[in-house]
């Protein structure tokens, strides 16, 4: 029996008691709905134009996945089967909608979908535009696992595309290797817990003394020397990335924000202004943001505010950029202003792309899709 | 258990000599800090401007006035809505709010903010009864450091008392600022902070612990441990601790002004004294 056949059987036993929608409308043709169930059924609607049968299909059932058996590997390589275009376009979209029912499926997704892009062979790959293609569907899946995956998921795609295809990395995912280092130097900072010296001497100069099963202060200076290795790891990482046109400037702001972070205040400055973002908002945002924080640390506290005010002249209302201001102006002892300006963060519901930051370039997913599906369907 | 402090200078004359000349500041700086004080856990009631000994950055100085009970509250609670906080959580919340609003008296005033990955005013300021517009706001996610320190941003009211309650896990991973910074807000506020962690005391994170620990040792407020269902309790009683402390008053001598003041108050009687460990001077404004 062939994988296809075991799908089509699974979903026709499931047919009954499905609660999730077709992927066209019902006709009543009870064979035709259970065959509409299967991969192949989802495929053929979203070819004949009803692009949105995955988000119908894949993106509300949080156990249709399971049923069709996603997650085992084997049965949907099978499935796969030789190399189509389509279905290279059809698993990233599969992988873009089952991430709004769990972020586990984009993984499992993007992985078939790897190793199907990878393997395919065949004279159309040869040909220079499906190579710029299938560079744009790798870029789209790192996108995906940025948001929906961890760190340790990105390096992993980057280094086996590195591996597999023997060419030098995609700018792209030379940038998501670094951010990948980024978020894991994040997750490691030194907390109250494991306090640096900083936060100690601090604690300690406001005579405070936490219990805890550290006792406090205490310094680990094994933490803060994780910390800091890390950051350097991933500054030298960005370094890479700023070799390429096409991320330099991305790189030199979040090498920027790591400069930052390890007390190297002019040489961040430096980074940021070397930077001219053009055509990405939420870059040119960061850009500005982080030169904020850097002068503000420079003891230019004029400066950064000016810097907070030209943030939110890009992205009025953006939170992270208004907190930054009210607490600039707090440690000025502008009481009123800093007031004013903290009901005013907390009544804004605008985007704030700070929060954006730590996902890469899961920004740009949607587009690079709405240019596979252009290129490939 | 916490003790308060609220710092205010206040510059009793300040004028222009003539239109083009910079305005002259005058530097008569009164200071008021909140107490607690208690006979093993219980509140001490009663005392009087002879029963306290503050040293301003180790200088003694002489208290001005001793207020006890006198003024009204200004109460700012900040939920963490973050994680997967269900509509029955949710209500929940909003049960809580309204049973902490209840309390309150009607001199006093409340605001409400809530986070996740967003900070949003569930509640603006206002005297009881309180309206509450609590909703999901942002995406997943928990800017604690963002919200908590911008929850520290607060204006000097010389006439009323403030306090701040959070109920939180203190996890965060999408804040723009860290611990640092917060810590650093915390020094500089106005409010006294409470810090409330629901959930099991027992399974009770060492980091959620040390981290609102900090908050409020730095501010005279308290760790409360709370079992979820007994926060709303939790909140009233914080509010009623702070409410029975006292204000101490005097007008600071024999130091310099700027930096930090380390702060250090003694009761008679063998009574334990809680207030903040120190403050930031706050300026007047130039007229």
């Amino acid at each position: 029996m062939t994988v296809r056949l075991i799908v089509g059987a699974i979903a026709c036993c499931l047919v009954a008691g499905s609660s999730f929608d077709r992927p066209s409308p019902p006709s009543g043709d009870h064979r035709n709905q259970a065959q509409r169930l299967t991969l192949d059924a989802v495929l053929a609607a979203y070819l004949s134009g009803d692009v949105d049968v995955v988000s119908r299909s894949f993106g509300r059932s949080p156990d249709f996945p399971d049923r069709l058996r996603l997650n085992d590997p084997r049965e949907f390589d099978r499935w796969l089967g030789p190399w189509d275009r389509r279905k290279a376009l059809f698993l990233i979209e599969i992988a873009r909608a089952t991430a709004q029912v769990s972020p586990r499926f984009p993984r499992i997704v993007v992985d078939a979908g790897r190793r199907y892009v990878q393997a395919a062979g065949g004279g159309e790959l040869a040909t220079p535009e499906t190579a710029a293609n299938i560079q744009l569907w790798h870029r789209a899946a790192a996108g995906l696992l940025q948001k929906f995956g961890t760190s340790l998921h990105v390096e992993a795609y980057a280094r086996d595309v590195a591996v597999r295809t023997g060419a030098p990395l995609d700018p792209r995912l030379v940038l998501a290797r670094a951010i990948a280092l980024e978020r894991i130097c994040w997750d490691r900072r030194p907390s109250l817990e494991q306090p640096d010296v900083e936060t100690g001497v601090l604690t300690k100069a406001a005579g405070a003394r936490i219990q805890g099963g550290n006792g406090f202060p205490v310094f680990r200076e094994t933490t803060v020397t994780v910390h800091r290795t890390c950051l350097g790891q991933a500054l030298m990482r960005f370094e890479d990335a700023a070799e390429s046109d096409e991320t330099r400037d991305e790189a030199r702001v979040r090498g920027a924000w790591i400069l930052f972070q390890v007390g190297r205040f002019p040489e961040a400055l430096d980074w940021l202004d070397a930077a001219a973002p053009k055509d990405d908002r939420d870059l040119a945002y960061w850009r500005t943001l982080f030169r904020g924080r850097v002068l503000e640390s420079l003891g230019r506290p004029e400066d950064a505010r000016s810097a907070y005010q030209a943030a939110l002249t890009l992205n009025p209302g953006a939170q992270s950029a208004g907190v930054a201001q009210a607490i600039l102006l707090m440690r000025l002892d502008r009481a009123q202003e800093a007031d004013a300006t903290a009901r005013a963060v907390r009544v804004s519901t605008d985007a704030d792309p700070w929060l954006t930051y730590s996902v890469g370039d899961h920004r740009f997913v949607d587009r690079w899709i709405e240019q596979l599906r252009t290129a490939w369907r | 258990m916490t003790m308060n402090l609220r710092m205010l200078s206040i510059a009793a004359a300040a004028f222009c000599v003539q239109a083009q000349v910079p305005p002259f500041r005058s530097t008569t700086d009164a200071v008021s800090i909140d107490v607690a004080v208690f006979d093993g856990d219980r509140v001490v009631r009663n005392l009087g401007v002879s029963d306290f000994e503050v040293r301003d950055n180790q200088v003694r100085q002489t208290l001005q006035a001793v207020d006890a009970n006198t003024l009204p509250i200004d109460l700012r609670l900040v939920f963490d809505t973050s994680g997967s906080i269900s509509e029955r959580d949710l209500a929940r919340y909003v049960q809580t709010m309204n049973r902490v609003a209840a309390a309150l008296e009607p001199r006093d005033r409340c605001e409400i903010i809530t986070f996740n990955s967003r900070i949003a005013d569930a509640a603006a300021l206002q005297h009881p009864p309180i309206k509450i517009a609590l909703q999901r706001v942002g995406q997943d996610g928990t800017a604690f450091f963002d919200a908590v320190a911008l929850a520290m941003v607060t204006i000097p009211t010389p006439e009323r008392r403030q306090i701040t309650i959070v109920l939180s896990d203190a996890m965060d991973n999408t804040s723009l600022f860290d611990e640092k910074t917060m810590l650093d807000a915390a020094r500089r506020t106005d409010a006294v902070v409470y810090t409330i962690l629901p959930g099991d005391p027992r399974n009770a994170r060492p980091v959620s612990v040390v981290r609102l620990q900090a908050l409020s040792l730095l501010t005279g407020g308290r760790l409360v441990l709370s079992h979820e269902s007994q926060v709303a309790s939790a909140v009233i009683d914080s509010i009623e601790e702070f409410r029975l402390g006292y204000v101490l008053r005097y007008v600071l001598t024999g130091v310099k002004l700027p930096g930090w003041h380390k702060v250090e108050v003694r009761v008679k009687g063998g009574y334990r004294a809680r207030a903040r460990p120190g403050y930031f001077p706050r300026s007047a404004p130039a007229r």
